[in-house]
């Protein structure tokens, strides 16, 4: 047609919708809504657009980044992110959207730290296929978390546009996501297999969850974690090495190949210390060998344990190249924005997963058994949190915790045993030898240089796993006097002592229903001050449902979940269950079902 | 298919709204995946194919495009991208949203990514006014919509006055 024609009429703004949309699916997504004020046939054009690239590099011209009256324009683009991401969500994924996904609340409401530069989002979105398919934000930034569609188990790259629909018998079950299961006590054997059946654009998702006591890994859809080991690591300062014999005694001695030694490069760590992890490298005894843990009251304190052990899971455990698989973190639910912050950094740089998504535990363990609406009762290695869940949500201001875990639990049982006169003796400090067949001969060793942490943790490990084998929630609230005549029950100690344990069996567990019992055990007197403030679990439970919604209150009480290594305590699922009738007896008449998710995060 | 491939050397006939009848040669015609279902569907039984929406002189440029792709399949591919480049060199305005409107009714990607990539080159990185006055967009804001507009998405103006 003449050109003078195309200059005295709007052209472009007669052409279809799809064209103008292909227009400016070329242009920088900031050009294409820009588009918007050109006249009203184009202000809501681009909102049909099907890639978008959100690169707020765009907004950093002219050398002005950081300087702080862009904050209202960063805080518009920031808006503008959100609504997109949750305006595709819906698309994508229909009504399922509440239960699927996780928004991170900190996520709309964060303002700029003009000193963290927010790098390029990419996001993908395998738009075409809406419910079946699985959807990846993969966001390569330092301050974003990616999130991704929760309901299916592996993930397509995000170089893979579109991907086949998924097996059938896999998306049934939707909400399915296993992060871990029951009693893992010894670290598997490292396995691929379980990828190589995949079609060629898909990966399974890898799963971790760091807990304060033992860490989990494995591939998402999974039973059971392929991995599991302890959270904390043995550290040995390297300034203490500095002679060379030492070094090599240690370095030769070590028992097996497969123990992670994990030299540190000297130039970059500044504490030039020496980390062992795993269960086997922690389990042998080195000279000035400290333990040492990366979490404190639930927050991670020293990053780089934390990234020794992921390469420890992820490398040496699972045997897989990061770059490859998709990830997925499970987060307390008190987890902050600077520990997420830290997380993805070091995901995304140094780790160079290709998605990310952090998840809460809580959120976790309600899917895992099919639901977005529960109450979660996670009593984990270090703290008891009950963190109730509507619709995929943690309802923050209801949560409770109580510093009871189970890790507290094994020190009461230890000096309690203490008490009567029992040590454990640490699994290093004896050889047992058979003399004869049958009879056995202690030898007693001394190894001076054994740090004091150590050693605690060698005993810990016996005292959890005397815990685990004898210990029982009573069926009543413990009293003194009733418990005093009950048989007891023998646990034969490393060393070959037998000890009895009788009162104690009961008396242990029920600290987590009554915290104040903890006075009745010598040597816990530190934290009598705590415990008057700890409350027991079906307080816990009833206050923090009662801190909910009206509503929800029914729907929580019948979906109660046990999680984590002490919630596995024989009978504590009855007594907690007859515990709350009781004090729910008086006030209202709700019918509680019960439910033990069925993959119990293993956190004794 | 099987038909389309033994008769390769067919000729068809397409007819632009404004009744010239062009002869293209099969393979050249199979570019337009439009034209392509046709032949499939068996629909070309008719011996004149009418596009009454496209006039001659862009369904000339048209096949022009598909007769060089549909030649040049196998060549090189940075022959075809500095054809393409050069292709809508000096297009004016007006041809280029025909050439669009045609790519998009034939259902001839590459053209269709081409001129599209072409007009948002235009659109790029220029302040709005600018770009309403090259495509004679009419502002038909009141000024309280456009300065509503302009809030709900601030950062995407931020830089442009």
């Amino acid at each position: 047609m003449d050109s003078d024609i195309g200059k005295s009429l709007d052209r472009i703004s007669k052409l279809p919708d799809s064209v103008l949309c292909h227009i400016l699916s070329f242009l920088q997504t900031k050009n294409a809504v820009g588009t918007s004020i050109l006249s009203t046939r184009w202000r809501y054009l681009w909102t049909f657009v099907t890639s978008l690239d959100f690169d707020d590099s765009v907004l950093f011209h002219d050398g002005n980044e950081f300087d702080g009256c862009n904050d209202m324009v960063n805080f518009s683009f920031m808006n503008f992110v959100n609504r997109v991401l949750l305006l595709r969500l819906r698309e994508l994924l229909g009504d399922d959207i509440r239960a699927g996904l996780q928004v991170n609340p900190e996520f709309k409401r964060q303002s700029f730290q003009p000193s963290v530069a927010f790098r390029t989002t990419y996001v993908s979105a395998s738009s075409a296929h809406a419910k079946d398919s699985s959807f990846i934000f993969a966001v390569s930034g330092w301050r974003s978390l990616g999130f991704s569609s929760l309901a299916s188990s592996s993930f397509s790259l995000p170089p893979s546009r579109s991907r086949p629909p998924k097996a059938k018998n896999e998306s049934q079950n939707p909400n399915k996501i296993t992060t871990a299961t029951r009693r893992y006590k010894e670290e598997s054997t490292p396995s691929r297999l379980s990828n190589s059946s995949l079609q060629p654009y898909e990966v399974s998702a890898i799963v971790i969850d760091l807990g304060s006591h033992t860490c989990k890994a494995g591939y998402a859809g999974e039973d059971a974690p392929k991995a599991v080991f302890p959270s904390v690591v043995g550290s040995i300062d390297q300034m203490e090495l500095d002679d060379p014999d030492n070094l090599d005694k240690n370095s030769e001695s070590i028992p097996d190949s497969k123990s992670v030694v994990r030299p540190f490069d000297a130039e970059k760590s500044k504490s030039k210390r020496k980390l062992y992890v795993g269960s086997q490298a922690l389990g042998y005894r080195r000279d000035h060998m400290e333990v040492l843990s990366p979490i404190k009251d639930g927050v991670v304190v020293d990053w780089e344990i934390v990234e020794n052990i992921w390469d420890h899971a992820l490398r040496d455990c699972l045997l897989i190249d990061p770059k490859e698989h998709p990830m997925l973190l499970a987060e307390p639910s008190s987890n902050s924005q600077q520990q997420r912050e830290k997380t993805a950094e070091l995901m995304f740089e140094k780790y160079k997963v290709p998605a990310l998504f952090l998840a809460k535990n809580a959120v976790l363990t309600s899917f895992a058994s099919g639901r977005a609406t529960s109450l979660v009762v996670d009593s984990g290695g270090g703290s008891t949190t009950i963190a109730p869940v509507h619709d995929g949500y943690v309802l923050q201001k209801a949560v409770q915790s109580s510093p009871i875990g189970g890790e507290f639990l094994s020190d009461c049982l230890m000096k309690s045993l203490e008490s009567k006169g029992l040590t454990i003796k640490p699994r290093y400090s004896f050889k047992r030898k058979e003399i004869r067949p049958g009879e056995f001969q202690t030898v007693d060793l001394d190894f001076p240089n054994t740090t004091e942490s150590y050693r605690l943790y060698s005993q810990r490990v016996i005292a959890g796993d005397i815990k685990e084998c004898v210990c029982r929630a009573p069926d009543t609230p413990y009293d003194e006097s009733s418990y005093s005549n009950i048989p007891m029950t023998p646990y034969e100690l490393p060393d070959g002592q037998t000890i009895e344990i009788g009162a104690d069996r009961f008396k242990i567990p029920d600290v987590l229903f009554n915290p104040s019992l903890v006075q009745t055990i010598p040597g816990m007197e530190s934290f009598v001050e705590t415990a008057a403030s700890v409350r027991g679990l079906p307080q816990m439970v009833i206050e923090s449902i009662n801190k909910c919604d009206v509503d929800i209150r029914r729907e929580l009480f019948s979906s109660i979940l046990l999680s984590g290594g002490t919630a596995s305590m024989q009978q504590l699922k009855e007594r907690l269950e007859k515990d709350l009738l009781e004090c729910l007896d008086r006030r209202e008449h709700t019918s509680i079902s019960w439910f033990i998710s069925a993959d119990v995060v293993l956190q004794v | 298919m099987a038909s389309s491939i033994e008769n390769n050397n067919e000729k068809l006939t397409l007819k632009s709204s404004d009744g010239e009848e062009f002869l293209v040669e099969k393979h050249v015609a199979l570019q337009s995946t439009l034209l392509q279902n046709m032949l499939d569907s068996d629909c070309s039984s008719a011996d004149v194919i009418p596009l009454p929406k496209i006039d001659a002189r862009t369904l000339a440029l048209v096949l022009g495009y598909c007769k060089k792709h549909a030649d040049a399949s196998s060549s090189k591919q940075g022959e075809l991208n500095s054809f393409d480049s050069e292709f809508l060199k000096d297009m004016d305005m007006g041809a280029l949203f025909n050439l669009v409107l045609a790519a998009n009714f034939m259902e001839i990607k590459g053209l269709l990514d081409i001129a599209a990539q072409k007009i948002a080159d235009t659109i790029k990185d220029k302040p709005h006014q600018e770009v309403r006055e090259i495509f004679h967009v009419e502002n038909d804001y009141t000024p309280e919509e456009e300065a509503a507009v302009r809030e709900e998405n601030r950062w995407a103006f931020e830089g442009f006055p």
